[in-house]
């Protein structure tokens, strides 16, 4: 067997090639959903798995859906960007426990019963919620995919991302490049629910806490 | 939910006071609870750092039990005398999803 010596710090080729290869489809995929201009329609994000809808998620889907329609004539248009079948998806990889396209998990936990129902919450406003409520467009599909796409862009670091480091717990907040989310609560109301382009993502590892649209 | 301010971890969560069911009658204690990430503050000085109480059940840091699930709640006016805290409470109003129940 050829045996060929490296240098301590010399990667192998075939690892460099993944790596690199990751690295691409990352920005590619960040720069779509970058460039994917809001339509009407988010009805081809299908999740994979109809599980954490029906566990989870069924009320705040429901919520969500109602929420594009009211909200529409609000400001519209209130839709999930388009082509974004890859993010947002959930498979279930445990009792419970769903994990996403980018790598996000969302668990059993909060006073919904699960983080999924919790961050959904955020499909729906809540006009008298004290203080603000950071509403997402696209109801369930539009959000799970714009925290994903938030996620990928913050992995990625640069100007577009702020991180807090709170012991356990990241906080990060995401520029998204284009309108994701509506401040409502209270301070939405008073203010006539100005978009923003920000999300907050609270983690824990990649164990998702909650995630909203937020005005940075 | 009557609250104390506003969450400086998240950054939306509103800080109610939530009552830990971990005891009864005098003894019951509460806690400054996040209603968005659940951060949690055993006293009314919520400049200090919070507890992240371990998901899913959020045991309270003081007696270990759950804060989420069977008789905890979100404290009355009764309870928050009882407790002395009404000087810091700022107002009342919808928890996250309570308003949708
Ligand atoms: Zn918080």
């Amino acid at each position: 067997m050829k045996h060929i010596k490296r240098g301590a710090f010399s990667p192998n080729p075939l690892a460099k090639g993944v790596l690199l290869a990751c690295i691409v489809l990352t920005g590619i995929i960040v720069q779509r959903y970058r460039q994917e201009r809001p339509g009407p329609s988010a009805a081809s994000s299908k999740p994979i798995a109809s599980k954490p809808v029906d566990k989870a998620g069924a009320e705040a889907e429901n919520a969500g859906a109602s929420t594009t329609d009211r909200s529409s004539s609000v400001d519209a248009p209130h839709s999930a960007p388009r082509k974004l079948a890859q993010l947002g998806q959930l498979r279930e990889v445990g009792a419970d426990v769903y994990l996403s396209t980018a790598g996000l998990r969302y668990s059993p936990g909060s006073r919904e019963g699960h983080r999924l129902k919790h961050v959904l919450l955020h499909t729906k406003d809540q006009p008298g919620r004290p203080g603000s409520h950071g509403v997402f467009l696209g109801g369930r599909d539009g959000a799970l995919a714009t925290v994903d796409a938030a996620y990928l862009i913050a992995k990625q670091g640069g100007d577009h991302t702020q991180v807090e480091q709170q012991g356990v717990r990241t906080v990060y907040t995401v520029d998204l490049g284009k309108a994701i989310g509506y401040v409502g609560g209270q301070i939405g109301k008073r203010r006539e629910h100005p978009r923003v382009t920000h999300v907050r993502i609270v983690l824990e590892g990649t164990n998702v806490i909650t995630a909203f649209p937020v005005s940075p | 939910m009557f609250y104390v301010g506003f969450c400086a971890v998240c950054g939306e969560g509103t800080l109610g006071i939530r009552m830990c069911a971990g005891q009864k009658g005098e003894r019951q204690h509460g806690v400054v609870l996040c209603d968005e990430c659940d951060a949690v503050w055993t006293t009314l000085d919520t400049s200090q750092a919070p507890v992240f109480p371990e998901q899913p059940d959020l045991p309270c840091p003081i007696c270990s039990a759950s804060l989420v699930r069977h008789a905890a709640h979100w404290a009355t006016a009764e309870e928050i005398d009882r407790l002395q805290w009404r000087h810091a409470v700022i107002g009342e109003g919808w928890a996250l999803g309570d308003e949708l129940d």
